[in-house]
């Protein structure tokens, strides 16, 4: 199948880069805006956010905007289909771990002293977390805070594809969360990248509709307060930075946003517990830097 | 209770629950457009936008294939998925 040229965009979001690519004179450009007004709506580093303004808000309920119920809702699937594990009420942990910002460059990746798999937390927080579609309204507890950097940016891959969905091939990657479509159904190449940058990609998927999302434990990492070494992935249980020797996880799925759930519960479920979450295949990566690539059933 | 009252009950609540139901989806569904069409009345908009009709995000993952191969096509450039 030969397909008209691609546009490309790359500019930076998320934290991150995010690239759309799409045929046919597709809509980039107001796939790009749409991105940038989702970020600005659910970044947690500016206090004007909505999620801030939502985290800081005293009442019980809030009325909240399209994107923002989405994503909650998103949130509390995550949370459900994972019993917790992908929890997205970790915001206090998060910050108390030294993630108050955007970061500079990550910490080399060394294998684990003492790896073990991650826990939901007993508390549970995330049960009292409500969306009413209807009303567009979030119910919480004051002071029951929620983090997007869970799964926003799987549910907005999926959501620019929507834009996208006329032409005949595109690609939306933010930040490694990848929702590929198109109506001429071609096969693309997603190379899965090494953490450990020895050269060649360690995978490559060829996928023509669905998405594909990566988590781990190398890029967004620093130097904690404790002066230990600190990520983004926190163990509920603890609250701290989870170490379960699995220091990539990369997993298909229908739409990006279960991938990244996949991802993100395969690394924290740590060696023995990954596969079960990669039921479309995938990829792991641990701390001696060996890989696994896990075949498709 | 009677028979013909049981089912009665049986038949209303069913359609309570299909209504509930019924109701849900909708309440997504105009999510959904207004998500794909930027008009978000929460969020200021920066610029001008068109229109795009779309499917509802919560139906998403069921109406979603993974439609996957062995061999990628050339036609297309590739991506690369890392850890974010």
């Amino acid at each position: 199948v030969t397909t008209a040229e691609e546009t490309r965009l790359e500019f930076p979001c998320f934290g991150g880069r995010v690239t759309v690519l799409a045929s046919d004179g597709a809509p980039v450009e107001k796939a790009r805006e749409r991105l940038e007004q989702w970020h600005r709506a659910l970044t947690r580093f500016d206090p004007a956010s909505e999620l801030c303004l939502l985290n800081a808000n005293p009442s019980e309920s809030v009325r909240v905007s399209a994107i923002m119920a989405c994503f909650v809702a998103a949130a509390i699937d995550a949370a459900v289909r994972t019993d917790g594990l992908v929890d997205p009420t970790l915001v206090d942990e998060i910050e108390r771990a030294g993630y108050t910002a955007d970061l500079g460059e990550p910490l080399a990746l060394e294998p684990a002293a003492a790896p073990r798999p991650a826990r939901p937390s007993p508390v549970r927080r995330w049960l009292d977390v409500g969306v009413d579609p209807l009303t567009r309204t979030v119910t919480r507890p004051p002071g029951v805070k929620l983090d997007s950097g869970g799964v926003a940016k799987g549910l907005f891959a999926d959501m620019a594809g929507k834009i996208l969905a006329g032409a005949g091939s595109y690609a939306v990657d933010c930040c490694g969360d990848v929702r590929i479509g198109g109506r001429d159904g071609v096969f693309r190449a997603v190379l899965v990248d090494d953490p450990f940058e020895r050269g060649a990609p360690l995978h490559e998927f060829a996928i023509a509709a669905g998405g594909v999302a990566t988590s781990g434990i190398g890029r967004r990492s620093w130097i904690g307060p404790d002066g230990l070494r600190a990520h983004h992935l926190l163990d509920p249980s603890t609250g701290r930075p989870a170490h379960t020797g699995v220091v990539q996880a990369t997993a298909p799925a229908p739409p990006a946003a279960d991938a990244e759930v996949r991802a993100k519960a395969a690394l924290l479920s740590g060696r023995e517990g990954a596969r079960e979450w990669l039921a479309h295949g995938g990829v792991l990566v641990f701390d001696d830097g060996s890989q696994l690539v896990v075949e498709q059933p | 209770m009677s028979p013909a009252r049981a089912q009665r009950i049986h038949l209303i609540r069913r359609r309570a629950v299909a209504g509930a139901v019924a109701v849900f989806i909708a309440a997504w569904g105009v999510i959904g457009v207004q998500l794909a069409s930027g008009n978000d009345p929460a969020l200021t908009t920066p610029t001008g936008t068109s229109t795009t009709t779309t499917s509802t995000t919560s139906s998403d993952q069921q109406q979603t294939q993974l439609t996957t191969s062995d061999q990628p096509s050339q036609a297309v450039a590739p991506v690369t998925t890392s850890q974010s």
